[in-house]
């Protein structure tokens, strides 16, 4: 039986976004429903999440008169269709600082939040350039960053250099430096708790957006499949395919243990339900004991 | 772009300002995150060669430009209260960077600065909250080129399927 339940909880979507900034080079070829999701992993006595969304009081209607991000509802309404409350949530990856994935850590009182330490010198680094360099530093809001400078005031900010095997039992933090961002990670559940595991699940952050990233058609090259990385990149596409494959070779090329949380179709691989908001909730694995957060 | 109301247009006195003015806005919200990021990898116990790291010293250049902009700049009478929050702000951030460069930090004798290094850097957040102003482009949140959002699809655009 299984050690951890993951879900994959929708929060709020963007329901035309251009299909090039999800698969790199798909220009001019219309647009895609981008949810916006976290992850929830739930076992052995922890409560934990992967990212934790935008906040939405202090720029939520911009987005959402600017960008057409729609339907935002709160931790506490989406995290409440597994039983569980924000105050539960005991720990937090940040997978990178995009203010969409590192907003809302005021929501989570007593989680630890996990974060790479390239993610926060790279975009100090980033900062000092020149403003016509400061491309580099879209889309991380100044605010997002002081929220952490009270969350490491409080001791809940933990600085991670590079892997970290075992941040809960079973649970591993891999660095992707220089893909997506400067510090991105990627998070792993060898769900079976051995060090060899036949059971692993990979929680890709913005490393993987859509199906398509682990197997796009490669027709132009004259191969069958293969890799197309997502379309940003503050470091490299190239170190993008690279962890591409470092995540795959970590479920034994099993796509489907892949989970790429802003993929609509995950509904169509896993139990899913939609709520009266309209906002998707993806089971992916159950724990021991824990029963289904899906409607029947 | 989603469709708005009818745009007031801005007067030659504000334009000019908001041209001048919204470099220097844009350099006060770098530094808050900057200057916030430097303040977690201190607290976080790196060994940057506080206090002489070279993004502290940068910092503090960009500041004292920043503050004679403020200082020198026209102001339109309606800019007056706003004009104000930037002149804070820009004070805040520079007593942050002075307490970041104290030795003390770096010895970690002093244990009071984070408390007082976080209350500086949201004082001077919340005093480039309200001088935001998105028509002279003083915009805290520049969410533009980022991974998860976009203009949304043109009406009548055909979407296929996911």
């Amino acid at each position: 039986m299984a050690d951890y339940s993951i879900w994959v909880l929708e929060y709020a979507r963007v329901p035309n976004y251009h299909l090039s900034g999800i698969i790199y080079g798909a220009h001019n070829q219309g647009y895609r429903k981008l949810p916006y999701c976290y992850a929830l992993i739930k076992g052995n006595g922890h409560v934990a999440m992967v990212d934790v969304g935008y906040n939405h009081r202090e720029y939520g209607e911009v987005l959402a008169k600017r960008f057409n991000v729609e339907g935002w509802q709160s931790p506490r309404h989406v995290l409440g269709k597994c039983g569980v409350r924000p105050e539960d949530v005991d720990t937090v990856f940040v997978t990178h600082s995009h203010f969409d994935h590192f907003g809302n850590v005021e929501d989570f009182p007593n989680a630890k939040f996990y974060i790479q330490e390239r993610e926060i010198s790279k975009f100090v680094w980033a900062m000092s350039l020149p403003e016509r360099m400061h491309w580099m530093m879209t889309a991380v809001d100044p605010g997002d960053i002081l929220r952490a400078v009270n969350l490491a005031k409080e001791g809940r900010l933990v600085c991670v250099e590079g892997d970290l095997p075992d941040v809960l039992p079973g649970v591993d933090l891999h660095a992707a430096y220089d893909t997506h961002t400067f510090g991105s990670m990627y998070v792993t559940v060898r769900n079976d708790g051995k060090a060899r595991s036949e059971d692993v699940w990979v929680l890709a952050g913005d490393l993987v957006y859509v199906y398509e990233n682990l197997e796009g058609d490669g027709s132009a090259v004259d191969v069958d499949k293969l890799y197309i990385p997502v379309g940003l990149a503050v470091g490299s596409q190239a170190n993008l395919v690279l962890t591409t494959e470092q995540i795959m070779k970590q479920v034994g090329y099993d796509k489907k243990r892949v989970i790429p949380v802003h993929e609509e179709r995950l509904k169509d691989e896993f139990p899913s339900s939609i709520d009266a908001k309209g906002l998707r909730l993806t089971e992916i694995c159950l724990g021991k004991d824990q029963v289904s957060s899906v409607a029947a | 772009m989603s469709g708005s109301g009818a745009i007031e247009p801005l007067s030659e006195e504000l334009l000019r300002y908001g041209i001048e003015m919204a470099p220097v806005y844009r350099r006060l919200r770098r530094l808050v995150g900057q200057l916030g990021g430097i303040a977690i990898l201190a607290q976080a116990g790196q060994s940057a060669p506080w206090p002489d790291h070279p993004a502290l010293a940068a910092a503090g250049e960009a500041l004292r430009e920043a503050e004679e902009t403020i200082r020198r700049a026209s102001v339109p009478a309606e800019q007056h209260a706003s004009h104000a929050h930037l002149r804070r702000s820009a004070a805040d951030l520079a007593w942050v960077v002075s307490r970041l460069r104290k030795p003390a930090i770096a010895e970690a004798h002093d244990r009071t600065w984070p408390g007082t290094v976080a209350i500086a850097l949201d004082r001077a957040y919340r005093a480039l909250k309200w001088a935001s102003n998105e028509a002279l482009g003083f915009s805290l949140v520049d969410a533009r080129q980022s991974c998860c959002c976009s203009a949304h699809a043109p009406a009548g655009t055909h979407h296929p399927p996911a």
